[in-house]
């Protein structure tokens, strides 16, 4: 089987104008995951992740198949516990943080530690 | 162009299209803190078909020399990529020979070396059905300590 590839600086729309293929290449999420926290936790569905470590309660951390460049990713967050609604997720965890991986913390509006039903996570970044 | 020719995130897309996930029964569990409970990890259905494939994923030492290259003092930006994209990417894998590749690929170098080494195993493999069926006490879980490493390995 072939693989075929366009090589091309920009992108012109009939009536919309034009963008830089940099800037679609530079804006798309370069790996995402939805998995269910809970119980034994699992991916419903991913791009680029190899696994996810269940850390504890509310403690999670996916794991990518092709790294970042550097730790400058930026990591998009959105959950929801069956029990408690919309629950708060942590991606600032630096001091965990590799090319690869990015430790998640999810919070009640209590503060507590609490397992998200419906986790979503999107990077994006720059890939090595 | 051939699978083996594009870039690991190219060939991941091109999987994610074309490969039937594969959700493995295997979960490793493995303690890297006395004061932290516990972690079990669980294999992404669709990279389980990338190893399973073959063709996609770059050897293992690939992730090791990066790691290197991170924890150089003063590291900014990886440099040396092209050895994901441009080395031989890994053959087929069995299941268990996947599980063994991302072992050394997403667990911490220290756990996995010396996992049979000290008073009790940090790491087991086993099935997913074998971990508690609830999360009851789930930040006081531990592997137990009088588990036969045989069994454990």
């Amino acid at each position: 089987m072939a693989y075929g590839k366009i090589v091309a600086d920009q992108i012109q729309h009939s009536s919309e104008g034009t963008v830089g293929t940099q800037y679609v290449v530079s804006g798309v999420a370069k790996a995402w995951v939805n998995f269910n926290g809970t119980g034994t936790i699992a991916a419903r569905d991913s791009l680029n992740v190899s696994s996810l470590t269940d850390n504890g309660t509310g403690l999670y951390t996916p794991n990518l198949s092709s790294p970042f460049a550097n730790t400058n990713f930026c990591v998009t967050t959105g959950s929801r516990s069956e029990t408690n609604g919309y629950i708060l997720v942590d991606n600032s965890y630096y001091v965990s943080r590799t090319v690869s991986s990015c430790r998640l913390a999810t919070v009640s509006d209590t503060g507590g530690a609490q397992d998200g039903t419906w986790m979503n996570v999107s990077y994006l970044g720059d890939l090595a | 162009m051939e699978l083996k020719e594009l870039h690991l995130f190219d060939r991941l897309c091109w999987a994610k299209e074309n490969l039937e996930p594969h959700q493995s029964d295997y979960r490793v569990v493995f303690e890297d803190n006395v004061d932290e409970p516990a972690k079990v990890l669980v294999p992404d259905p669709n990279w389980m078909a990338c190893a399973m494939h073959g063709g996609i994923l770059p050897p293992v030492w690939v992730y090791h020399e990066l790691e290197r290259d991170e924890k150089t003092p003063g590291f900014k930006k990886h440099t040396r990529g092209y050895l994901l994209h441009e080395t031989e990417p890994m053959p087929p894998m069995s299941e268990e020979e996947a599980i063994e590749y991302l072992i050394m690929k997403d667990i911490p170098n220290h756990i996995w070396q010396t996992w049979n080494e000290g008073n009790k195993p940090k790491m087991v493999i086993c099935k997913k059905e074998q971990l508690p069926q609830t999360r009851e006490w789930r930040n006081a879980w531990k592997i137990d300590p009088n588990i036969n490493s045989k069994e454990a390995a």
